[in-house]
């Protein structure tokens, strides 16, 4: 969603999968970065800014996790709404939450898209002699789908930073290829509750004038 | 959480100095983990770099929450504010306005903070007061105040707004959301573009992204804030319907509790401060506000992290869950509007408030949705009530109910031990009577549980219906709360006393407006003459309030038909106009208000033109037939005259209609009991007390009777309850209608019927007799066609020879003619009804026929029978 080209395009990556999986924990240790073990800000779980400059590009991350209970599984449309990337995650130790990633894949391609960039996370690799869901399985899923996969441990702090870089580059690459092709006017167009005031202001440089806040 | 304060770095003075000259320290950084401090945008000049600021503005990680610069200063990082000075005597606090992470090569990378300030110069710059970061309508009117050189820009965009409004007048708040959204929308540019008008504005604009971005927000937010409440008023409007469904949801779970929906009893302290904190949503005037209202809410959880040196992390599942819980737990009744309020009036975007707002709306949404209603719990307690209760209700055998309401026999160490093991034990004297910890019965348990079948049955017992437990409310009072409405009937029909005040001075009806239950409120309202409708509850409010405030237009509507007052003010001295959610409503109170005055005025006319009503009518008709009808001694019914009594009317014809004796009875005004007080004597002339008590009662029940329900009163077509308890055969109705006065020969308006036509009509044998039976009944009445009921019996149902039979035997003329100057018998003879013209002709030939006995009769039938054999003879 870049608001204009000088501002800096904000993404929003939902966080999706089965209670227990570990995404909150995803989260925290993506915050709890290894050289700032003491956060700045006092942490929240739920809902994560993130300003990335990859090489010289800027990028926020908007990472909202999302309510994992069952009983909360019909609110998930509210939730990924409008989304660019979805990282979705399932315990390598329960074949159950790998299903769970296969129903969230449908319905987020049936909602939202070929837009959307996805991110299959197998986590709690720390936990490998357990594992239920193979390897090759996940894999060739994910590129059967058309998403990235990764193996994480939020325990251990491996592959987390990596699968968030990652999807952060995917979705720059596509929203820069989109607006290659001149699609603004769909952009617009997902904004639905923006008013468009650029014809009323007068010489306010009309790349600035989408209005919105550069989603700070 | 971050400020809303964003710049691009890569513009920023400062960094491109570092970026350009001293890459080697931008290395060392992402090696070793230093942090990077860069001041705002135009925070410094151009003069003021130096090495010495450079090396100031670096930090090296120390231990927790402890950094060195490169120049060997400490600085402490606390609440995202970085202290420079331990002792804190110059107030030097420099506040990091975000974190950017600047990625090198895969997985290189350091750390970026943009702070508001720079450390360590020692020159004091006097720099702007405008606020970066606007968090309410008052930081918005500063900042405008500020850049918009005083007062003016800020007066010219209120004198739009209030140009807006007297434009829009004209019911605005009818209008669909989207022509809202547009007309809103059309009034934001215009004030932007007054803005725009000043070049120096402009000019700054265009250099500062986040500048441009402020004054956006903080226009948007000023003029929403002199839109004033009626904006929000509209949307109120717009979704009355939605958050009139959600109020109802929410004040029917008041017994939710923190357990139902998993949030953790630790957390309880902070529920209470949010719990505050959101009930202010409504006094938040800008969708500014309002989000950030609900920013503090996410924030009190988030900085009370610590607790009992754990960290405790608030996740989004405990987040939502709070949420509802919030939700349920405040009196607010538009959260509906709300949310769509700051959804659709938010015209600059957001991604880190949106967040806030997805999540309002999932809670709402949940709440609305039927997952919600598994949340609540049934609460089992394993007392010796609840044991009792259980043991009894599942019972289906009355006998055996009967047997075990006399308790059980005990074994006891001896009879008449006393020890605490044995008084446990004790056969209860009557164990149906026993109360639980609140002082409940049976009665109001199986009220409570919708037991129809059970609370049935226990009306049998010597219960007192109108038993209050701890809270003061009775069985009605717990059926009206929680929407029960067949049990509220059973409740009513067993006399229960409707106006009975709990301890908050509510009677039934106030919580069955307060929970939304139409349904009750229709059943106490049309099924109990008795229930007062303006009733003050301890809060000076009536039923009529309380459905108000949650805005349930059905019920306001009921109320407002059956006689309640807009006049009354509450304690806090509000009247009911104020307290009006939304347009609809209010244009209600508006229609009733003067319907009211009008129907006043209307009923001192009305009392003194009953009579001309009947006339009217009766001049419809012809004079021919309006004679006709005074010579046979037809009358006609006593119209309803008010929608009171037509809906009383309408409620005794369906009981009548279901044969509802004991209903019929009660909306008759009896009492089903009183009914039998004639036989109760001893014997006929008794004269000791307990049968003159009942002779006095019996009077005085029908002296209620008359005052209560005139039983000749018809409805608009002139149908009078006798009318339906004929056509249906209800006889033992018919009978109480007849001992109560009801005139026999009564008709409608429109076709003449009495209610002998309708018997006839139906084939209801038995009450054509119980008709004939009363000496005064019209055989012959004619009705507009001027057929006799004997037409009917022959013509329509010539099968049913038993009617006709005791028709002619009860004097019935087949030789009367109708408008068409025919006969009954010359219809039959055409019709070739053999059997029937027999019969008709012999009771002319003997007209003793009709005065034969049951005897005779007998023998008449099996005569008939032979006649089937034998009838081409004739």
């Amino acid at each position: 969603m870049a608001n204009s080209s000088s501002a800096t395009p904000s993404f929003k990556v939902v966080l999706l999968g089965e209670g227990c999986v570990g995404k909150t924990s995803l989260v925290l240790r993506y915050v709890e970065d290894k050289f700032n073990n003491k956060h700045i800000t006092t942490v929240q779980a739920s809902f994560l800014n993130k300003k990335i400059n990859i090489d010289g590009k800027r990028i926020t991350l908007a990472i909202w996790d999302t309510a994992g209970q069952e009983k909360f599984h019909a609110l998930g449309p509210i939730y990924y709404r409008s989304s660019n990337g979805a990282v979705l995650v399932y315990d390598i130790t329960d074949q159950d939450s790998f299903q769970k990633v296969k129903t969230w894949v449908k319905e987020l391609r049936k909602m939202l898209g070929r837009e959307v960039c996805l991110a299959i996370v197998g986590n709690k690799i720390d936990l490998e002699k357990d594992r239920t869901v193979p390897v090759q399985e996940a894999e060739e899923y994910a590129t059967k789908v058309g998403a990235l996969h990764f193996f994480t441990s939020a325990k251990l702090n491996e592959g987390v930073e990596e699968t968030f870089l990652s999807l952060a580059k995917q979705m720059l690459a596509k929203s820069e290829e989109k607006e290659a092709n001149g699609n603004l006017s769909r952009q617009n167009s997902l904004r639905r509750n923006m008013l468009v005031v650029t014809d009323d202001e007068p010489e306010t440089a009309p790349t600035k004038s989408c209005c919105g806040a550069g989603g700070a | 959480m971050w400020s809303n304060y964003d710049e691009d770095l890569s513009q920023n003075e400062f960094f491109k100095q570092i970026k350009e000259n001293h890459a080697d320290i931008l290395e060392k950084a992402a090696q070793e983990g230093w942090i990077v401090c860069v001041p705002r945008k135009g925070i410094l000049k151009s003069e003021d770099f130096s090495m010495q600021l450079i090396l100031d503005h670096i930090l090296i990680p120390n231990s927790e929450d402890h950094y060195t610069t490169m120049n060997k200063k400490d600085v402490q990082l606390n609440k995202r504010c970085l202290i420079l000075d331990q002792n804190n005597i110059f107030h030097t606090d420099v506040e990091v306005l975000f974190e950017e992470t600047h990625y090198i090569e895969k997985s290189v990378k350091y750390l970026v903070w943009c702070v508001n300030s720079p450390l360590f110069l020692r020159r004091t710059r006097k720099h702007s007061l405008t606020p970066v970061v606007l968090t309410s309508i008052q930081d918005c009117i500063d900042f405008l105040y500020l850049e918009g050189f005083g007062r003016n820009l800020l007066e010219s965009i209120q004198n739009l707004c209030v140009k807006f409004w007297t434009t829009h007048n004209n019911e605005f708040e009818m209008e669909t959301l989207q022509s809202q959204k547009d007309s809103i929308g059309n009034l934001y540019s215009q004030c932007l573009q007054l803005c725009f008008k000043s070049d120096i504005i402009r000019d700054k604009c265009d250099k500062n992204i986040n500048y441009l971005d402020n004054f956006k927000l903080s226009i948007e937010t000023y003029m929403q804030y002199c839109l004033g409440k009626k904006l929000m008023y509209s949307v109120n409007t717009l979704e009355h319907f939605t958050d009139c469904i959600v109020n109802k949801i929410i004040r029917n779970s008041f017994n939710v509790g923190l357990e139902d929906l998993n949030i953790s009893i630790d957390l309880n302290e902070l529920i209470i401060d949010a719990k505050y904190e959101i009930s202010r949503i409504n006094s938040f005037i800008t969708v500014l506000d309002k989000i950030n209202c609900l920013s503090r809410i996410f924030n009190i959880f988030n900085n009370k992290t610590l607790k009992d040196n754990q960290t405790f992390y608030v996740t989004s599942d405990d987040y939502l869950q709070i949420l509802i819980y919030l939700i349920l737990k405040t009196n607010n009744p538009n959260w509906v509007a709300n949310l769509t309020y700051i959804k659709e009036f938010q015209f600059t975007d957001n991604s880190q408030t949106n967040f806030f707002v997805v999540n309002l709306e999932a809670a709402i949404s949940f709440i609305k949705s039927n997952e919600f209603l598994n949340t609540k719990k049934s609460s089992c307690d394993n007392t010796i009530f609840s044991k009792l209760y259980n043991k009894f209700k599942n019972k289906q055998n009355i006998a055996e109910l009967y047997k075990l309401m006399q308790g059980e026999k005990a074994q006891l160490c001896h009879p008449l031990c006393s020890c605490p093991k044995c008084e446990t034990k004790k056969p209860h004297d009557k164990p149906y009577k026993i109360l639980n910890n609140l002082n409940q019965n049976f009665l109001i348990i199986a009220s409570m549980e919708n037991q129809l079948d059970f609370l049935e049955f226990l009306l049998t017992l010597d219960y007192e219906i109108d038993f209050q437990d701890d809270f003061g409310k009775t069985a009605l009072h717990y059926a009206a709360e929680i929407g029960l409405q067949d049990i509220l009937m059973l409740l009513i029909n067993a006399q229960a006393n409707v106006n009975i005040l709990d301890n908050d001075k509510n009677t039934a009806l106030h919580l069955a407006c307060d929970r939304g239950h139409d349904n009750c409120v229709k059943a106490l309202i049309y099924s109990s003459p008795f229930v007062e409708i303006n009733l003050q509850n301890t809060s000076g409010e009536t039923p009529l309030f309380l459905a108000t405030r949650w805005g349930y237009f059905d019920i306001i509507k009921i109320l407002l038909e059956n006689g309640a007052s807009v006049c009354i003010k509450n304690n806090r001295d509000l009247s009911i106009y104020k307290l009006s959610p939304n347009l609809y409503i209010t244009k209600l109170f508006k229609q009733f208000g003067k319907q009211k005055s009008n129907n006043i005025i209307k009923e001192v006319i009305n009392s003194t033109k009953t009579q001309d009503i009947i006339l009217n009518i009766s001049e419809a008709c012809s004079n021919k037939l309006l004679t006709g009808l005074q010579q046979q001694g037809l009358t006609l019914g006593t119209p309803a005259k008010s929608p009171n009594e037509l809906k009383k009317l309408d409620l005794l014809f369906k009981a009548i209609i279901n044969n509802d004796l004991p209903l019929s009875c009660f909306y008759l005004g009896y009492n089903s009991n009183t009914l039998d007080y004639d036989n109760t004597k001893c014997h006929p002339l008794c004269t000791c007390n307990k049968c003159s008590n009942n002779e006095d009662d019996s009077v005085l029940a029908s002296n209620i009777t008359l005052d209560k329900f005139n039983v000749n009163m018809c409805n608009i077509e002139g149908f009078t309850p006798l009318h339906l308890a004929a056509k249906y055969g209800r006889t033992e109705i018919l009978r109480i209608l007849l001992d109560s006065g009801a005139p026999l020969n009564v008709c409608d308006n429109k076709t003449f019927y009495t209610p002998l036509h309708l018997a006839v009509m139906f084939q209801r044998v038995q009450t054509v007799k119980e008709l004939l039976k009363c000496g005064n009944c019209n055989v012959d009445a004619q009705d507009v066609k001027g057929n006799t009921p004997l037409y009917y019996a022959c013509v329509r149902n010539s099968n049913n020879l038993k009617i006709i039979e005791s028709l002619l035997q009860n004097g019935a003329d087949c030789q009367k003619r109708n408008c068409k100057e025919q006969t009954v018998l010359q219809i039959c003879e055409v019709k070739n009804l053999f059997r029937v013209c027999r019969m008709l002709r012999e009771s002319m030939g003997y007209p003793a026929l009709a005065k034969l006995d049951k005897a005779c009769s007998i023998s008449n039938e099996n005569y008939f029978d032979d006649d089937v054999n034998g009838f081409e003879f004739l």
